[in-house]
This record gives C-alpha cells, sequence and structure tokens, in this order.
C-alpha cells in the first residue's frame, strides 16, 4: 500500500553494526512458547535479588554508611545497586578504594597487610560479579527457572518451537550447576592467587619501607641502583621482540596497509599539493566549461492539444 | 582494548600512587590486585586470540551441500547449515559467530524481541538489564566458555534474480567481562546465481471465439516443416470470419451459417525486450522495477517453451545491448533464466554526491568485513590541525581510515588514496564501488535519493527504440515483441519510441509493452473509503503518485494504442496474460485477440 514502507523495510544490514554485541545474547536454555512467560518472570526476579545482593555486599564492604541514617543509607544503597546494574564495576573499584583513602591509617607497617588480604579477595569477586552481570544474571534466571519447573517439562525445555531451526550442540556439557560452582571455584583461586601475588610484589619490590634498605644498599655499591642496568637490557630485548612478534603477527592486507600508511605520512605535503593542484585545475575548467544543456529542451517542437494542457502535461502528437 | 579497563587500569593506577605514598597497605593491595587481575585477563585473552581463533575454521553449507557456483531461485528457501570443524575450548571468553548474509537475502524464523526503547538513557540501562532484551538473530550464535563445538542452521528467502554471495564469518571475541574485545572476519565466500523466479499464469485463452483465425493477406505464419493446420471444430459463423472458411454443407444442412475452425500448431516467437537502465534498478531487492521485469520474462519464457514456442529476447541497458536467440525446449528456458538472472546484478551505480550517512554505511560494512584495516597500529595517518572541534576531528579521522582501508581493498595508489581524502566526488565513487559491490542495493544512501527520476529520459527512449529496431532486423514475421520499460515517465517524449513501434507494427509483428510501476500495482484511482477516514501523510502522498500515474497511464495507453501496440501497466499475472493472449493471437494469425486480460 504505501511505496515508501516497502522501500524502507529494505534497508541495509550494515546499518545494525552499531548494535552493542554484547546485547546479543542468546540463551543456551532455549524455551518452548508455552514456558516463554515464566522464563521471563524467573529472569526478573532472578535480577533482582542479584542486583540487591550484590549491592549489600558493595555495601557492607564500603562500610561507610554506619553511622548514617536510614535513609541516606537507603540512598547510598541505590546508588551502588545502580552502578552494579550499569556494570559499572570500575566505579565500584572507585567507591571502594575512596572509602579506603578515607578510612585506613595512614603509615601503616606492610607487616598488617596479611589482615586485609580476606577483605581484597572479596572485594573483587564483588567488583568482577558486578562487571560480569549478564553472564550470572542470565544464569540465575535459568537456575531458578530448572528448581522450580516439574520434572515433565524436562523435554519440552529444550525444544524451540518457536524457531524450529535454532538448536546448540553441547556435546559433553555438564549439567549448568555444577558447571557453574566449577566455575565459581575457579574465580575464587583465581582471585586468590592474584592478591597473592600482589602481596609479594608489594612486601618484595623496593616499594614503601623497602626502598629505604636498597636506597643504602646502592649507595655501598657505587651509587649504582643494582637492577636498573639489568631491567633496562631486559625492557630493550622485551621491546624489540614484542615488535616483531606484532610485525609477524600481521595478515598480509595490514602489513600492506601498514607500508602504505608509513609512505602516506612521508610524502603526504607533496602529494596533498598534487591533489589540490588538479582540484583547482578541475574546477577551473568547470568553470570555463558551457552550462551543459538539459535533454528535455533539445525536444522538437510539439504540438500541444487541449486535454493533455488541461493535466498539465506537455503535449502528444 | 575496550574504555572498560582502561578506566580499570587508571583507577587502579591512580589508587596505588596513592596508597604507596601515604603508606596505605590495603589500598594499594586492592590497587595493585585489580591492575594484576586485568593483566591475567590479559594474557587469558591474549591465548585465545593467539591460538584458539587461527584454528577455527566454520563450514557453510548451503541446501545440504558445500559446492558453491550453483543456481539458487528466487522467492524460494534456501536452508544454511554452519557449523565449526573442529572443537574449540573456550576459557572467560565468549565468542560470537555470526553468518554475514547477503542483502540478496531474508533471513526467515529471526525474531527480535526488544523491550520498547526509553529515550532516557539511565532507564533504557536499567530496564535492559532488569528484564533483558533477548534478540534470536538466526545467522548469529554465541559460544560461551567451555563450549566444545556448535553447529546450527537456519532459512532464508531468496529476495530477487541476480547473485547471492555469501562473504564469510565474522568473529567477535570477548572476555566474559567485557574488558578485551577481538573482531576479525574470516573469508568463507560462497557464489551463488539466483535465478528469477516465474509462474503459471493460468489460462489466459478466451472461451470464445470472436474473430477471424484466418491471417489477414499479407500475414505469414512462421512456418514449420512437417506442422499444418487442422480442423479443430465447426461452430456458428460469427461476423468478420472469412467467407471461404464457411462450411457449406453443414450450412446448408442446419439451416445456419457455420464456419470451420482450425486447429493451430505453429509456433510463434516471442522476443523478450527488457530494459535494464539504472531508473529500473534503484530500490531494494525484490522491490526493483527490473525484478518485476524479469519475473514477467521468465514466466512467458516458461510458457511460451512448454507450448513449443521459441523465446529469445533483447536485454539492454546502459552499457550496450546482449542479443539472446530464440530457443525452446528446457535447455533454452535454463539459458534464458541465467541471462535474466546475470542481467539483474546491479552494474556501478551513477555518481552520486557524498554525504554523511554513506560514510557511515562505508564505515560499517568495513567494520564487519573488514575490521583488521581499520585498526589504528597498521593504518596511521598524518597529524593534522584543522578541523579543531572533536565532532570535526573525529569525522577526519574517520574518513581517513576508509580511505586507508579502501585503498588497501580496491589496490590503489597513494596517491589516489590521498585523493579519496580531499575530493569528495573520487571517495564517494570508491564508496560507492564499495558498497555495490558487497550488494548492497541502489537505496540511499548508495545513490540520491529521487534517484528513480530519469536522468536521461531522451537517451533512454532512443535506446529502448533501437533495441526494438534490432530486433526487427533479427526477427522474421509474425513475432511479439514484449517491450518491458518504465514508460510512465517518458510519456512526453514517446515520439523518439513511436517510430519503431509503427515500424515493428508495419512488419507484421506484435508489440506489447509491459511497464511495471514502483507499487507492484495498476495505477488507479483512491476514494476515500479505501482508507476509512485514517488519512496519513503516507496515505496522502500515495494517493497523489497514483493520481499523477493514472493520468500518466492514460496517455500512454491512448498513444500505444493509437500504433496498434498493447500495454499492460502491471509486472504481475495480468501482464503474463496479456503476452500469452498476443501468442496466441499471433498463432491464429488474428490481428487483434479479444477477451483477453489486460
Amino acid at each position: 500500500m504505501r511505496m515508501a514502507s516497502k522501500f524502507n523495510r529494505k534497508t541495509p544490514d550494515s546499518n545494525s553494526t552499531d548494535s552493542n554485541v554484547s546485547d546479543l545474547v542468546v540463551s543456551d536454555l532455549v524455551v518452548s512458547d508455552a514456558n516463554v512467560s515464566q522464563w521471563k518472570a524467573f529472569r526478573i526476579i532472578g535480577g533482582l535479588i542479584q542486583l540487591l545482593a550484590i549491592g549489600l555486599c558493595l555495601e557492607l564492604l564500603l562500610g561507610i554508611t554506619d553511622g548514617l541514617g536510614l535513609i541516606l543509607r537507603m540512598s547510598f544503597l541505590a546508588i551502588v545497586i545502580c552502578c552494579v546494574a550499569f556494570r559499572l564495576g570500575w566505579l565500584a573499584l572507585v567507591a571502594l578504594q575512596t572509602s579506603l583513602f578515607f578510612q585506613e591509617p595512614i603509615r601503616q607497617p606492610l607487616e598488617q597487610i596479611s589482615s586485609g588480604i580476606f577483605f581484597v579477595i572479596l572485594s573483587m569477586l564483588a567488583i568482577v560479579a558486578a562487571m560480569n552481570m549478564p553472564q550470572t544474571h542470565r544464569f540465575v534466571s535459568d537456575l531458578f527457572l530448572r528448581l522450580f519447573r516439574s520434572p515433565t517439562d524436562k523435554e519440552s525445555s529444550t525444544i524451540s518451537s518457536q524457531q524450529g531451526v535454532f538448536w546448540p550442540l553441547i556435546e559433553g556439557s555438564k549439567p549448568r550447576l555444577p558447571y557453574a560452582m566449577v566455575s565459581l571455584t575457579i574465580h575464587v583461586l583465581h582471585m586468590t592467587f592474584v592478591v597473592l601475588l600482589a602481596v609479594f610484589l608489594l612486601t618484595n619490590l623496593p616499594i614503601g619501607r623497602q626502598s629505604d634498605t636498597w636506597l643504602q644498599w646502592s649507595l655501598q655499591n657505587g651509587q649504582a641502583v643494582w637492577p636498573s642496568v639489568f631491567l633496562l637490557v631486559f625492557m630493550v630485548a622485551l621491546l624489540v621482540l614484542a615488535r616483531e612478534n606484532s610485525w609477524r603477527q600481521l595478515e598480509p592486507a595490514q602489513a600492506r596497509l601498514y607500508l602504505r600508511s608509513v609512505q602516506l605520512i612521508a610524502n603526504y605535503r607533496d602529494l596533498f599539493g598534487f591533489e589540490r593542484q588538479r582540484l583547482k585545475q578541475h574546477h577551473k575548467k568547470q568553470a570555463a566549461a558551457p552550462q551543459p544543456t538539459l535533454g528535455v529542451s533539445r525536444r522538437p517542437k510539439i504540438r500541444k492539444n487541449s486535454q493533455t494542457d488541461r493535466l498539465g502535461i506537455k503535449g502528444l502528437k | 582494548m575496550t574504555r572498560r579497563v582502561q578506566l580499570f587500569a587508571v583507577t587502579g593506577m591512580i589508587g596505588l600512587f596513592l596508597g604507596l605514598v601515604r603508606g596505605q597497605t590495603v589500598l594499594s593491595l586492592l590497587s595493585l590486585s585489580s591492575l594484576l587481575w586485568i593483566l591475567s585477563e590479559w594474557l587469558l585473552f591474549f591465548w585465545h586470540v593467539r591460538f584458539q581463533i587461527p584454528s577455527l575454521e566454520p563450514l557453510r553449507m548451503i541446501n545440504g551441500e558445500r559446492e558453491a557456483n550453483r543456481s539458487l531461485w528466487a522467492d524460494r528457501t534456501v536452508e544454511v547449515r554452519v557449523q565449526l570443524a573442529n572443537e574449540i575450548r573456550l576459557w572467560g571468553v565468549t565468542l560470537d559467530l555470526l553468518d554475514v548474509v547477503p542483502e540478496n537475502l531474508e533471513l526467515l524464523h529471526s525474531e527480535v524481541k526488544r523491550n520498547r526503547p526509553s529515550k532516557s538513557w539511565l532507564i533504557r540501562n536499567f530496564v535492559s538489564f532488569i528484564n533483558s532484551a533477548d534478540i534470536d538473530v538466526a545467522n548469529q550464535r554465541r559460544l560461551e566458555p567451555g563450549h566444545l563445538q556448535c553447529a546450527w542452521s537456519y532459512s532464508a528467502r531468496v529476495r530477487a534474480a541476480g547473485n547471492v554471495v555469501f562473504p564469510g564469518f565474522r568473529l567477535t571475541l570477548q572476555s566474559t567481562h567485557q574488558l578485551f574485545r577481538f573482531e576479525k572476519f574470516i573469508q568463507c565466500e560462497q557464489s551463488f546465481r539466483a535465478l528469477p523466479s516465474f509462474v503459471d499464469a493460468g489460462e489466459y485463452r478466451s472461451l470464445t471465439k470472436k474473430s477471424n483465425v484466418i491471417p489477414r493477406h499479407g500475414v505469414h505464419r512462421l512456418l514449420r516443416s512437417g506442422m499444418g493446420s487442422e480442423l479443430l471444430e465447426l461452430r456458428e459463423y460469427a461476423p468478420g470470419d472469412p467467407f471461404k472458411s464457411i462450411a457449406w454443407k453443414v450450412s446448408a444442412k442446419r439451416d445456419q451459417w457455420m464456419t470451420r475452425q482450425y486447429e493451430s500448431e505453429v509456433p510463434a516467437r516471442v522476443q523478450l525486450l527488457v530494459d535494464g537502465s539504472s531508473t529500473s534498478r534503484v530500490g531494494g531487492f525484490g522491490f526493483r522495477l527490473i525484478d518485476q521485469m524479469t519475473f514477467v520474462a521468465a514466466s512467458i519464457g516458461r510458457m511460451a517453451t512448454s507450448a513449443g514456442d521459441p523465446v529469445g529476447g533483447v536485454l539492454f541497458d546502459e552499457r550496450g545491448m546482449r542479443r539472446l536467440p530464440p530457443m525452446s525446449g528446457e535447455k533454452g528456458f535454463q539459458i534464458l533464466l541465467r541471462a535474466l538472472g546475470d542481467f539483474s546484478i546491479n552494474p556501478s551505480p551513477p555518481p552520486c554526491v557524498l554525504n554523511q550517512r554513506m560514510i557511515d554505511l562505508a564505515w560499517g560494512l568495513i567494520s564487519q568485513r573488514f575490521p583488521e584495516l581499520l585498526d589504528f597500529k597498521v593504518n596511521q595517518f598524518p597529524f593534522f590541525t584543522f578541523p579543531i572541534l572533536p565532532i570535526g576531528r573525529a569525522r577526519r579521522r574517520q574518513r581517513f581510515l576508509i580511505s586507508g582501508a579502501l585503498a588497501e581493498i580496491c589496490r590503489l595508489s597513494t596517491r589516489e588514496q590521498v585523493a579519496m581524502i580531499h575530493d569528495d566526488i573520487t571517495f564517494a565513487r570508491q564508496i560507492q564501488e564499495l558498497l555495490n559491490s558487497s550488494g548492497i542495493p541502489w537505496i540511499a544512501p548508495v545513490i540520491a535519493p529521487f534517484e528513480r527520476r530519469d536522468r536521461e529520459p531522451i537517451g533512454r527512449m532512443t535506446q529502448l527504440a533501437d533495441s526494438i529496431l534490432f530486433a526487427v532486423g533479427h526477427a522474421r514475421d509474425n513475432e511479439v515483441f514484449v517491450v518491458m520499460s518504465d514508460l510512465l515517465n517518458c510519456v512526453g517524449i514517446l515520439e523518439f519510441l513511436l517510430p519503431a513501434v509503427k515500424l515493428a507494427i508495419a512488419k507484421h509483428h506484435r508489440v506489447s509493452f509491459v511497464c511495471p510501476t514502483s507499487t507492484f500495482r495498476r495505477p488507479s484511482r483512491i476514494v476515500a473509503a479505501d482508507f476509512a477516514g485514517n488519512w496519513s501523510t503516507d496515505d496522502l502522498l500515495f494517493v497523489a503518485e497514483q493520481a499523477r500515474l493514472q493520468i500518466q497511464a492514460e496517455q500512454l495507453q491512448r498513444e500505444l494504442h493509437r500504433c496498434g501496440a498493447s500495454l499492460s501497466l502491471s509486472g504481475e499475472k495480468n501482464a503474463i496474460r496479456l503476452i500469452m493472449s498476443e501468442l496466441e493471437a499471433a498463432k491464429t494469425g488474428r490481428s487483434k485477440f479479444q477477451g483477453a486480460l489486460r
């Protein structure tokens, strides 16, 4: 019926490339039509519970609202939940750092670092959970659905009657709950390792109190900082290796483009001058050329008739 | 590295610095831990990029077969199955695998369920979290950590004749926390020729005999040895029947004038003249005028070859003419379909003024198919001072990057690359070439809006007349010329065409015009009752357009009928019936086939 709408439907698919890939989330749990609404409900409930849990956890970790009233406390909690909902994990890190900046005593001995390890591990896990919202959200909602579904519905839960052509082959896949527990354990172990490594670095590198010892040692050894030469050579070698590796990793088209870019940057002024000259000449030619006559004006004289004149269209023979 | 990880790293470094300066151990530990966590995530991600992605080999099967260079049919469904040839193991990353579908394919069973978008960024994000949008894109799959193998299939419909090129797969690897992202396009090109669809238009013969079956003097049938006319039946005499066909004895017995009607098995040639000029190629696939023309041509070819009539043609556009000699049988029909399919492929589009939408579309296409060429590390450009404003600088940077990528894709010299940077005409031309070669249809911004208006109507009419004369020169006698062209906008300049039509008719040929419309409908007057009082702007525009077309159609019909040619103003079954009626009339040798559906 409408011509414009027909043509608008044919807009190129490439226009959709600006959509965020993170939004293109397809759940592994493909449910049938009858269970879609149930699944959506669990999804909403799971999301809300998860938000509340992580928000409370972060609020407890921050601990800066202990002396505040209920309204301020709830407001702060709402802000934290919003940060989590928008996947702003770095903002949670900023909040934690700010809290520590104002509450932690200054000039603390490094020996007391062990007392903060558990706190840091918990904080990092909360931040990671906040950043990992889409996956955990989907997992929680799927878990709710599986827990509250009757065993008779099991078959229908794996059939996609809506799409009919859309199924994942998960060979050797394990049940989701143990898999999630394993994943959680790996995350905890990973975070513990990271924090312990940080403790090791803080206690062994020449920073803080250790820096005085290193300085005295260096002064006693001819005023040379011991690791500097070694570090310099090591860093230069590492840089050369990294550049070589990155060059070898380039695809042929990328390598050609890189060389072309280098050539372009080197000769840009000259090339730009040539191009500017060419454009000037082109514009001059255009200005000097006579205006082309329109094709319609070359038409022979046509006898008009009254009917076509009435319709506003040039006459016919 | 995404913006998120940059913010995270900056926050961690600031916190570490402050913690060390102030001697706050927990703050230092937290900040350093966050930095180390980012480093560990990067190492894991780098391992995937370095060792897992290169071994990834997706395969695609079209209708159960992997071989390309086969034929597909327009308006029919294609089954596509995608699978990974080898196993892949992902840890802490997700992989999005998108099979890039050409524009000539319409995905079926692909459902996008989106929440109603809110204008507020805050509300939109919060709602998207609480009830996150589920997008089932049939040609995309997401591999979660731990997945080993993946296979899925989807179906699509071929929109129009031409070609269907599956370019490859787009991979997006990103860490589960969305800290790092890597995009790559895996070339897996499969090219298919899309043949035009056709339809059996049903019974086109009139149920009543109203005119003479004997050819007039001077009208010769296309003779074929061994085949002649035999008596089919006796019927009542109708005014106009020749006296020599009167069955005298039977008339005397019945006391009523009776006429002998002969069976005609003499084949008549059909010449299809298809106008593929630029005005007929504007629009999305399946909505172009040339799609209607190829549909009509293929349907006529099917019905004519089924009846044993040879079908030839002249395909012409701005590039020139191509003659198809008369062919019959199934093989001839296949050759005709292949020629029509190849003819439907869009050539280079007419030049267009550069605009931002065109640049954005080119950016999107290059980002999708050549993401590695937009990397700042390899696609470098010189420093520039102007423009100073951030928006202007961003656009300038975008133009530099697109020019570099285009120069690499089209293998241009450095000087041509600089010309693209500074000359809008050259830049627009290269972008048009890229978009056209990537299978983007001729719609804005590939061409200028309202490009459907004819630029050179007289040139097109002259070319049409030349092609008719060319076909007449190669024709024998009593053939049916089917001219498929958009004549509605050329009503005022028919004098360039009519002499050729008159010549063809004078040579005892029949000329029928099929003039498709962009609305797929015959122009008709719209009455207010059609819209039931709900008039929108689109409705008003549509009514105005229909009124204009109606006037032009009446004039066109009058002029062509005056010459003796017939006209159909739709590219659908009615046009096919008209042509087949003319063909039937040509077989019987009558001057005009009455009772045909027009």
